[in-house]
């Protein structure tokens, strides 16, 4: 009996089982394709009412040297009553106006309420009687790797949404802001949904990337498989704040951390800024991060994905130790940080040749009336200790230095002959004069090798060293001193051609005698379209600098972009954008570029500039304009008035402008 | 009463998985889901799932690699439990010896570099610190065809920072593809083509069939439109030619690949025809000449000389592999061995020259021969910084040596292979003379004595005896044998020393052998001015065969050892094959083994 | 640090359960499930019947440092091949090779320079080809697939590339003045398939069963947004004036450029008089309206900011009179104004005398 009963249930077990492979195998024989295409467009139709077109009267026509689109983009609904998000890139031209056109096609005037600034987005306010139409959206914690991810734009046809279709790529992109995707995402649909197959809205559609944190970041991954966007359910999070028209920052904590290897090193503060949230929470250089918002921070990577989601305003929980002591505070975020002056004693060092014995730092020069001069300090005298640190080599004062600000006072422990003084100073700020004559920076005959690299071996090429990478199309031309040896320095000088090419000749003689004299190498790349520079050939320049470093030993102290013109717009923008190797940046004849965000003075990335400055041509008021922005941020700048006209420097002022780079290894 | 429990246990089992089913079928029905949701046709979700399963399980296996200190980068994939890893030469270039691999866990891994295929852009790399790691299974990516569902999972431009990558979805858009070498010595040949998105930092990284099997080595995209990114053409090297060079690449060797030492042409009626032949090569030797008609290469028929090239891309220097070709109307069907595509060395040279296979600067190719995308680069702060000392866990697993990319592995798998035969009996103790007899399959009876000091073969014919000092190469006797006796003291040799005392024995790899399927392993062993190789079943760690080659560009002598009986607790052959080139040939049939047990001393 | 949003509370739950339930089926029926889903996934037999009707094109070009190649399909039995327009073509010896790898050298037969298009004729029978009489729908969403021999990595019998995508949405190239410079203005379908590259042109475009939508274009920037557009012709563009060219009745009609009406609106017309066009990219305020103008009439007011002229929107100063220029002045025309935050529609009246009243 109970044997039949169990026979029974499996029977029916049976048919239901292969109805239910019969379900999955039907999709064979129904063609899943077909299906698929089908809830692909059920989805967009779904999702469609809550897309808008915009359009924008007014604004720019151009940033930076980029042409800004003045088609239409895309915006999504985010509340009933008229608010809608879309993407900062699609405002970048800043607008006077702003119309937004829904599906029906009946048009609103729009204004900008607020921008979030971390995430790249705006939010936007229509005036309507009628409640719009809310779209669903998925939250964060249900997105799957691998899942549909359908983007929606509505710039092409007002009546018909345009669609792109891939795969949600990754969650917890861009230090944990962005959802990743390769669907084709591009100005055709920033700004609009990414939806999943249901129709759900997963994210807002932006251009974004890890590095840069600006409108137009990004923005060169169009279309290549690599795109974002916000998870709505942000959106939603900070909606209320944005609506009130309050902006929103990324959340700062005033620190920079040491070494550069995200993935291999500790979060080890190497200075946190006096004015910072970690600095008055009482963290310090040399303690290590190791938690931070509940989450063990190994290694630097980890601390920047809990930051990278936080806005300013919001708290962080961080754990750090200090030797066998073991910190642990909240911290408030700060949307800003009270620019960091870079502290300056007064002296430049000498360099010493590789395997020269090491003792200490030898003044090389004075500056005069600086807090060194003041303090008793004397070319030629060996600096032994400095604000409590014992220095054997120059890299101990830049690293304590780092950790100091102006005004405040130090000792150091001076050796003169066989007398040894010790002295009081207060630190003061970076000049922004160029001293006259400097004596030489080194022996001028390089003195026996107590442990120096054998410097036998190939020599790497001197003299005149083309270089050509297959990526890029341009070509690129480097000037190695002849008397080049691998137990020196140099600095390196990458110059940026003004529009109308590169005259090789007239460059090498001008400078193969400065490199001569000063220990610089010339990196001259050529703009791939001789008339003018597009700002993504600063990559190329950054790949020429890090061939040029890696086959030549150079000083990380002394490399420099120098420009003309557009070249020296180009230089700017170089240098703002790999801050992290670039000390100096000196233009001729061009504005700072209105757009280009100023980063924070960094003291671990010490940058410096030097601008010419012509008093009656049409950019006059805008390098001006430039001079003030940068010393706002506390950039020390240079300027070299160069009369009525806009024009190149002459071989004076050149020889000033190399004695400029010269001195940045300033202490 | 015994078969009763049996037929339950059945039951009981199948209940449990019709169970199963019939519960997910209720569950899907009763889901209390979203509006939205449930308009969606169950299948189609079904098949988003089912995607999504496959996704997460493939990626656990992908690596997002650095260099390390952090500079650049690339991606790769984890082909078994113990760590070993594929990825491309270009990202390995990039890193040296030791580099770090990031994982879907989330943990950071140190790995050290194995073996190196510079020309076909691929490296073996061992992930250390686990015995059970998340591995790829590995598909026959000659059965992949254009519109297949793939996946292409890495960290193009270095987006990983936590280690989970990032998966692109696409179909394959051309299978058996030719890549002019761009410029450099990467030659991408019988590559699979495929519009899911390949950009820099995918290179080295895994690609996937819709199954979530490994079917290629992501390594190039067209990248010249837009400089450095994607447009929708990527190309992965197929993992069939990878299988085929793994046992090389597991030797710790620059592993070389192979030409046939002839050039195609395709006339006008688009039959391939020998262009050009060289006469050391074995394909001369073999009866290939100038204007014949090749048919098909290694089982696979030739329409074009890409096709050509196709085949011969795959192959590693020294592998045998069938030949079809016709001469006035008569096929002929020989087996060839592929010569190197460089000179002993060339290769080293070149890696060494850096500049020449750095896949950053080949110059820019012409239209349909795309550039080798660089690993992706990170700011380098610290310029001309010392590169950061090797972890202590990658220096255990490295060894220098000149010639070798690590030694390590060419010691552990030699010593492997040498410890699966002697495993099955230890010869040491005969170093005495051994003696051999039987019959040949005509009958006659035959002796073979062979000592370190002579060797010799008695036949009704009469017989030829050998000394075994000094210049062996001169003594290649009997005529035409291409040096049967020298063969076979060596064959004694090898078994009484071993590969310690032998002489310089190394790991070669892997190479196939007729009337195996499996691929055997190879010891390379080298006495005075003679060379063997010796060949090992991985099945039961028998020698199989073993080739003595006394001069360049010659034939070998081969021994084929078969019918294997045990001897006083050893196995022996009882059949041995002699072979030279295709007029010697010679078959024994072992009857009596005698074995001096020790040698007598020489005064 | 994601703070859960009430709505997100409500939604986890359930979607969670979906994914694991899913995933459920996924263990339950184990292999079988995933290789079903994945293997019908794969069109492999309609692609194998598509690559023997597309065509390897070589002409010009190699020598100006351009590709010297793009893609065809052939249309007919007899060997006519459907192709795109361009440099490639304009010389004595096209070749043309098929799928099979045999090499022709072929004819152009004639081009339409206004659809981008040309046939070529080589001489061959019994050719499998794509049958352009056949009219097959398709619009945002549908799944396509682009055969094209792009970047010429496919050569001699090697099949061409194969890549697939969605049609993103169905419009006109000369949906907005000035975007898109191209002779051809007509329909498009636009693709998120990365077709825009060097010798895709003249590719084939297909549903997923394999009939064939439309011609694969040029390689073309939105001079807009900048950046590029990957887009189709429909057939039913394409297919008059192939029909022609087969039956030789062809007469290429010359691409008449967008001519400006002889008497078309301009602002003194209207009594308009615009703020000063200082900026790059000025808006279109209005700084006065002369008394009595049409504009008066219409009821333009000073300050108000003028965003569409007909269904054209304005960015600029320079805008609106380039949009005006365009405007045959015999009727009347709709102008939508900003004013404060109000849009306001107007219509003003071609035939009204503005300059009259002027004092």
């Amino acid at each position: 009996m109970k044997q039949r009963m169990r026979r029974m249930n499996i029977l029916a077990a049976v048919l239901i089982g292969q109805f239910a492979i019969g379900s999955l195998g039907s999709a064979a024989a129904e063609g899943l394709p077909l299906r698929e295409e089908r809830a692909i467009k059920a989805a967009l139709a779904r999702v469609s009412p809550a897309v808008v077109r915009i359009e924008t009267v007014g604004g720019l026509e151009r940033v930076g040297q980029l042409l800004v689109g003045t088609g239409p983009t895309t915006g999504l609904i985010v509340s009933p009553d008229g608010f809608i998000v879309s993407s900062a890139f699609n405002f970048v031209q800043k607008p006077d106006s702003i119309l937004v056109t829904l599906e029906g096609g009946s048009r609103r005037a729009a204004r900008l309420v607020a921008t979030d600034h971390s995430r790249m987005l705006v939010l936007l306010k229509v005036d309507t009687d009628a409640k719009l139409p809310m779209p669903e959206f998925v939250p964060e914690g249900e997105m799957r790797v691998g899942q549909w991810a359908l983007a929606v734009g509505r710039t092409f046809e007002q009546s018909q949404p345009n669609l792109s279709v891939g795969i949600v790529s990754a969650v917890g992109r861009i230090w944990g802001k962005a959802i990743q995707t390769d669907a084709k995402i591009s100005p055709n649909n920033y700004g609009g949904p990414l939806v999943d197959i249901a129709g759900r809205v997963l994210g807002v559609l932006v251009p974004m990337s890890p590095q840069a944190n600006a409108e137009m970041a990004g923005v060169e991954w169009y279309d290549s498989g690599i795109g974002f966007a916000i998870p709505l359910e942000t959106v939603m999070r900070v909606l209320p704040k944005l609506a009130q028209g309050q902006d929103l920052h990324p959340g700062l904590l005033g620190i920079s951390l040491k070494g550069a290897d995200l993935f291999g090193e500790p979060a080890l503060i190497a200075a946190a800024r006096a004015t910072g949230p970690a600095y008055r929470a009482g963290f310090r250089a040399g303690d290590t991060i190791v938690e931070a918002g509940g989450q063990a921070v190994s290694r630097q990577a980890q601390l920047k994905h809990q930051l990278g989601r936080l806005y300013s305003g919001e708290k962080i929980h961080v754990v750090a130790t200090r030797g066998d002591q073991r910190l642990d505070r909240d911290v408030e975020l700060a949307e800003k940080i009270e620019p960091y002056e870079f502290p300056f004693l007064g002296i430049l060092p000498m360099r010493p040749w590789a395997g020269e014995k090491a003792a200490g730092l030898v003044v090389r020069y004075v500056y005069p009336d600086s807090p060194a001069a003041i303090a008793g300090i004397k070319p030629g005298d060996r600096i032994a200790s400095f604000a409590g640190q014992a220095v054997e080599q120059v890299d101990a004062v830049v690293q304590k230095l780092q950790t100091l600000a102006p005004d405040e006072k130090i000792q150091i422990e001076v050796r003169r002959g066989d007398e040894t003084l010790l002295l009081q100073a207060t630190l003061g700020r970076l000049p922004e004069s160029v001293p006259g004559e400097l004596p030489p920076a080194h022996a001028l005959v390089a003195p026996a090798a107590a442990d120096a690299p054998p410097a036998d071996g190939e020599q790497p090429q001197v003299g005149i060293v083309p270089l050509k990478v297959p990526e890029f199309e341009n070509e690129c031309l480097v000037y190695v001193p002849e008397s080049y040896s691998p137990r020196l320095a140099y600095g390196v000088v990458i110059w940026l051609h003004a529009p109308g090419g590169l005259k090789q000749d007239e460059l090498l003689e001008l400078w193969k005698p400065l490199c001569e004299q000063h220990d610089l190498i010339l990196l001259a790349p050529k703009s791939a379209d001789r008339t003018k520079w597009q700002p993504t050939e600063a990559r190329f320049v950054r790949r020429m600098l890090e061939d040029v470093t890696k086959r030549y030993t150079t000083d990380p102290a002394r490399i420099v972009v120098h420009g003309h013109e557009g070249g020296a717009a180009l230089a700017y923008l170089v240098g703002l954008a790999y801050a992290d190797v670039v000390r100096g940046v000196a233009a001729v004849d061009a504005p700072l570029p209105r757009l280009v965000q100023l980063p924070e003075t960094d003291p671990v990335n010490r940058l410096a500039f030097y601008t010419t400055l012509a008093t009656k041509t049409e950019t006059t008021a805008a390098v001006e304009a430039g001079i003030q922005r940068l010393r706002e941020m506390k950039y020390p700048v240079t300027v070299k008035n160069v009369g009525e006209q806009g024009r190149y420097l002459t071989s004076e002022e050149l020889d000033e402008l190399v004695r400029w780079f010269d001195t940045l290894d300033r202490l | 009463m015994s078969k009763q429990p049996l037929r339950n246990r059945r039951w009981a089992a199948l209940r449990g998985t019709i169970m199963k089913r019939l519960w997910c079928v209720l569950s899907l029905a009763l889901l209390p889901l979203s509006a939205a949701w449930a308009q969606v046709d169950p299948d189609v979700l079904a098949a988003e799932a089912a995607r999504v399963a496959v996704v997460e399980r493939a990626s656990r296996a992908t690596l997002a690699i650095f260099a390390n200190g952090g500079q650049g980068g690339g991606s790769g994939v984890v082909i078994s439990p113990d760590g070993y890893a594929l990825t491309n030469f270009h990202v390995t270039h990039e890193a040296g010896v030791a580099m770090k691999c990031g994982m879907a866990d989330g943990r950071l891994y140190d790995a050290v570099i194995v073996g190196l295929d510079p020309t076909g852009d691929v490296a073996l790399v061992k992930v250390l610190g686990r015995d059970d790691f998340p591995a790829a299974e590995m598909a026959d990516s000659d059965l992949v065809q254009v519109g297949d569902w793939c996946f292409a999972i890495g960290n193009p431009f270095l987006l990983a920072t936590d280690f989970h990558p990032t998966v692109s979805y696409g179909v394959i858009s051309g299978v058996h593809r030719y890549q002019y070498p761009a410029g450099t010595i990467l030659e991408y040949s019988d590559c699979l083509q495929a519009d899911a998105a390949i950009n820099p930092g995918n290179s080295g990284g895994p690609m996937f069939d819709a199954q979530g099997r490994l079917i290629g080595i992501n390594g190039r995209g067209s990248f010249e439109k837009r400089g450095r990114v994607n447009v929708g053409v990527g190309y992965a090297i197929s993992i069939n030619q990878i299988k085929n060079f793994l046992g090389h690449l597991k030797s710790g060797r620059l592993v070389d690949h192979a030409t046939l030492g002839a050039r195609m042409r395709s006339d006008e009626d688009r039959r391939v025809i020998v262009d050009d032949i060289l006469e050391e090569s074995d394909a001369f030797r073999r009866g290939l000449r100038y204007g014949d008609e090749l048919l098909s290469f290694a089982g696979r028929t030739v329409g074009t000389v890409n096709a050509f090239k196709n085949v011969l891309g795959i192959y590693p220097k020294g592998w045998r592999v069938p030949l079809s070709f016709q001469r006035k109307g008569e096929r002929v069907d020989v087996l060839v061995r592929l010569r190197g595509v460089h000179r002993e060395g060339e290769l080293a040279e070149l890696v060494e020259a850096g500049q020449k296979i750095d896949p950053e600067n080949p110059p820019k190719p012409k239209p349909g021969q795309p550039p080798t995308p660089e690993p992706d680069r990170k700011p380098s702060p610290r310029h001309h910084a010392k590169p950061p000392p090797m972890p202590e866990i990658v220096k255990q697993y490295f060894v220098e040596k000149p010639g070798y990319v690590n030694y390590y592995f060419n010691a552990l798998n030699r010593d492997r292979v040498w410890k699966a035969l002697v495993a099955r009996g230890d010869f040491a103790a005969w170093q005495g003379a051994w003696t051999i007899a039987g019959d040949t399959p005509m009958g006659e009876a035959f002796k073979l004595e062979f000592s370190d000091q002579q060797a010799s073969i008695k036949l009704p014919g009469g017989e030829l005896k050998i000394t075994l000092e000094g210049e062996l190469s001169g003594r290649l006797e009997p005529p035409g044998s291409g040096g049967l006796l020298v063969a076979l003291a060596m064959w004694r040799r090898f078994l009484v020393l071993g590969p310690e005392k032998f002489g310089e024995v190394s790991y070669w790899g892997t190479e196939p052998l007729e009337g195996h399927d499996k691929l055997l392993d190879v010891l390379v062993a080298a006495h005075g001015d003679i060379e063997c190789r010796f060949l090992f079943d991985p099945a039961d760690g028998q020698l199989a065969a073993m080739e003595m080659i006394s001069e360049e560009d010659s034939d070998p002598c081969e021994l084929v050892f078969s019918e294997f009986k045990e001897v006083e607790g050893r196995i022996l052959p009882g059949r041995i094959e002699a072979r030279h080139g295709d007029d010697f040939s010679m078959t024994f049939q072992c009857k009596e083994f005698n074995f001096a047990p020790a040698a007598e001393k020489q005064e | 640090m994601i703070h859960t949003s009430p709505a997100s509370r409500r939604t986890r739950p359930r979607r969670g359960r979906a994914f694991a339930a899913l995933a459920l089926v996924v263990a339950a029926l184990g292999g079988s499930l995933v290789p079903q889903v994945m293997a019908v996934d794969s069109p492999t037999q309609a692609i194998e019947a598509n690559q023997p009707k597309m065509v390897k094109i070589y002409g010009a070009g190699g020598v100006r440092g351009l590709e010297s190649y793009q893609s065809g399909f052939l249309v007919s039995e007899q060997g006519h091949i459907l192709t795109a327009w361009s440099y490639v073509l304009d010389t004595d010896y096209i070749t043309a090779v098929l799928s099979d790898g045999r090499k022709f050298e072929a004819k152009l037969l004639n081009a339409d320079p206004r659809l981008e298009l040309a046939v070529l004729k080589i001489e061959a029978e019994d050719l499998a080809f794509f049958d352009l009489a056949a009219s097959v729908p398709a619009d945002s969403g549908s799944r396509v697939w682009a055969y094209s021999n792009l970047f010429g990595v496919a050569a001699g019998d090697e099949p061409a590339s194969v890549q697939h995508g969605i049609i993103a949405v169905k419009t006109r190239l000369d949906a907005r003045r000035g975007t898109f410079e191209t002779p051809y203005h007509g329909p498009v379908y636009v693709l998120d398939a990365m077709t825009n590259n060097p010798g895709a042109a003249g590719g084939a475009l297909t549903n997923q069963n394999g009939e064939l939508l439309g011609m694969l274009g040029k390689e073309l920037r939105n001079a807009q947004n900048n950046i590029w557009l990957n887009y189709a012709i429909p057939i039913d563009e394409l297919r008059g004036s192939v029909q022609q060219i087969l039956e030789g009745k062809f007469r290429p009609t010359e691409e008449q450029a967008q001519v400006k009406p002889q008497d078309a609106f301009d602002l003194a017309q209207l009594g308009l008089v615009l703020v000063p066009d200082v900026l790059e990219l000025t808006p279109p305020y209005v700084e006065e309206v002369r008394d009595a103008s049409a504009a008066e009439t219409a009821g333009i007011r000073p300050d108000d900011l003028v965003v569409f002229v007909g269904d054209h929107l304005v960015h600029s100063c320079k805008g609106l009179r380039e949009e005006l220029a365009h405007i045959e002045r015999d009727g009347k025309l709709r102008i939508v104004l900003l004013r404060g935050q109000e849009l306001v529609e107007v219509e003003v009246n071609g035939q009204a005398q503005g300059e009259a009243t002027q004092p």
